[in-house]
């Protein structure tokens, strides 16, 4: 660890916040406080870090924050508690579950169907496609069905309906990944892979419509010839979520032996 | 119920990943609001923590990539594009008056970069907090964003280059 900026020979900002942390080691951290002695500047910034940092905890100790936090689960709660299955990813609500009456069996069923959606639409340029599978979408807002963007940020209301581009008859579970570390099955059929036939820009049987809670939510299709199961999905969904430290964003390809196609959702 | 080390972790990093949120965010309310969703991320993954980091810079890494996440939501909801000097912010005088020292001059510096992390990719934008802004040293910076050494060198050659090229008015980068 450097302690010095690489500007100039004061230790720098981050020095600086390691010692005023106490995670600095006593050896620089000795560095640090020397030079602090003899540096106006520095000893001006410690100065306004001790400062900063006596007046954030004063106004805002950690009951207060614990508090804020109570406050936002039991807001997201009521949601859950009303259309969402266990364990889903809070800003996703399934509304259209067709004939997959196993994943149904713990949401609040409301058939709304995706109206108006393009019988035969182009597969977005954005979609990852790999090994001649791909994922995709369309995104219903204020009554118009257009192309979804994964680069777009999406809100609350918005119906989402996910289309798929396979070579060939697979079989093909989709699981979302979200920040909280919670890994869902979207589709499935009871527990193994969703027969799907080949063909570009398909619409899977369930559309989603976004819940009001905000962050990236990262939705995988693993596409396999041969029997493939949700749980394994799942598990190496979990796996990659944690080797990303639970960001969506950065989670690579599932350890799976199977074709991969992903997209990354933002919300506000 | 939070996981019981959260507590201590507020005591020790609260400020740090508050000081962070406010400096990229720019305002109380949002940085306030910021620290709530880093530790309620820290609160879920804390089960899970490997330690493979340092829990500090696991939650500035938790607070860098949701403030960027923010900042980016930003740019889309005001309809204004990524790219192109019309995206700048001007450096706000006194935004961060309560972060800084008076007369520290890296202020302009940390004000330049803020306005122009819009126009890079997220692992350059956290290269550029790190470096300029955090004074991180570059072999700290390529291991704490997952960069060699010589690629961060690129990367931020590519930024000064580029932050050269839009900058306007006020400030400069060293």
């Amino acid at each position: 660890m450097s302690e010095t900026t690489p500007h100039t020979d004061h230790p720098g900002w981050d020095a600086l916040l390691r010692h005023h942390q106490g995670d600095l080691p006593a050896a620089q951290a000795e560095k640090v406080s020397a030079h602090a002695a003899e540096c106006a500047l520095c000893a001006s910034r410690l100065r306004t870090l001790n400062e900063g940092a006596r007046k954030f905890h004063g106004e805002r100790p950690f009951a207060v924050l614990e508090s804020a936090l109570r406050n936002r689960r039991d807001g997201l709660g009521g949601s859950e508690s009303l259309a969402r299955p266990t364990g889903a990813p809070r800003w996703l609500l399934p509304v259209v579950l067709g004939g997959f009456a196993a994943a149904a069996g713990a949401f609040v069923i409301l058939h709304v169907p995706f109206a108006d959606s393009p019988s035969a639409p182009a597969v977005s340029a954005k979609e990852r496609l790999k090994s001649g599978v791909g994922l995709s979408f369309d995104v219903e807002r204020g009554g118009q069905v257009v192309p979804g963007d994964p680069g777009a940020i999406y809100k609350a209301g918005d119906r989402i309906q996910l289309k798929y581009t396979s070579p060939a008859r697979l079989n093909v579970v989709v699981v979302s990944l979200d920040g909280r570390g919670e890994v869902t099955v979207f589709h499935d059929d009871a527990g193994a892979g969703l027969r799907v036939e080949a063909g570009t820009g398909r619409a899977m049987p369930t559309s989603i419509v976004l819940d009001d809670a905000p962050g990236a939510e990262r939705i995988v299709a693993c596409f396999s010839e041969s029997a493939l199961t949700s749980a394994a999905v799942v598990a190496a969904a979990r796996r990659a979520l944690t080797a990303a430290e639970g960001d969506p964003r950065t989670v690579g390809a599932l350890d799976l032996p199977c074709a991969q196609a992903d997209l990354l959702l933002h919300k506000e | 119920m939070v996981h019981p080390e959260l507590e201590a972790l507020y005591a020790q990093y609260g400020y740090a990943v508050y000081r962070r949120c406010r400096y990229l965010l720019g305002g109380d309310d949002d940085a306030w609001d910021a620290v709530q969703e880093v530790f309620l991320r820290a609160d879920a993954g804390l089960s899970r923590f490997e330690g493979r980091a340092s829990h500090r810079t696991w939650l500035d890494t938790i607070a860098t990539r949701h403030c960027l996440n923010v900042l980016r939501a930003r740019k889309v909801r005001t309809g204004r594009g990524l790219s192109g000097p019309e995206a700048l912010d001007a450096p706000a005088a006194g935004d961060l008056a309560d972060l800084y020292p008076e007369g520290d001059p890296a202020v302009v510096q940390a004000l330049t970069v803020r306005s122009l992390l819009a126009h890079f990719d997220p692992q350059t934008q956290e290269a550029a907090v790190c470096y300029f802004v955090d004074e991180m040293s570059q072999e700290d910076v390529a291991t704490r964003v997952g960069l060699s050494v010589p690629t961060l060198r690129k990367r931020l050659r590519a930024f000064l280059d580029r932050a050269r090229g839009h900058l306007t008015r006020g400030g400069g980068l060293s």
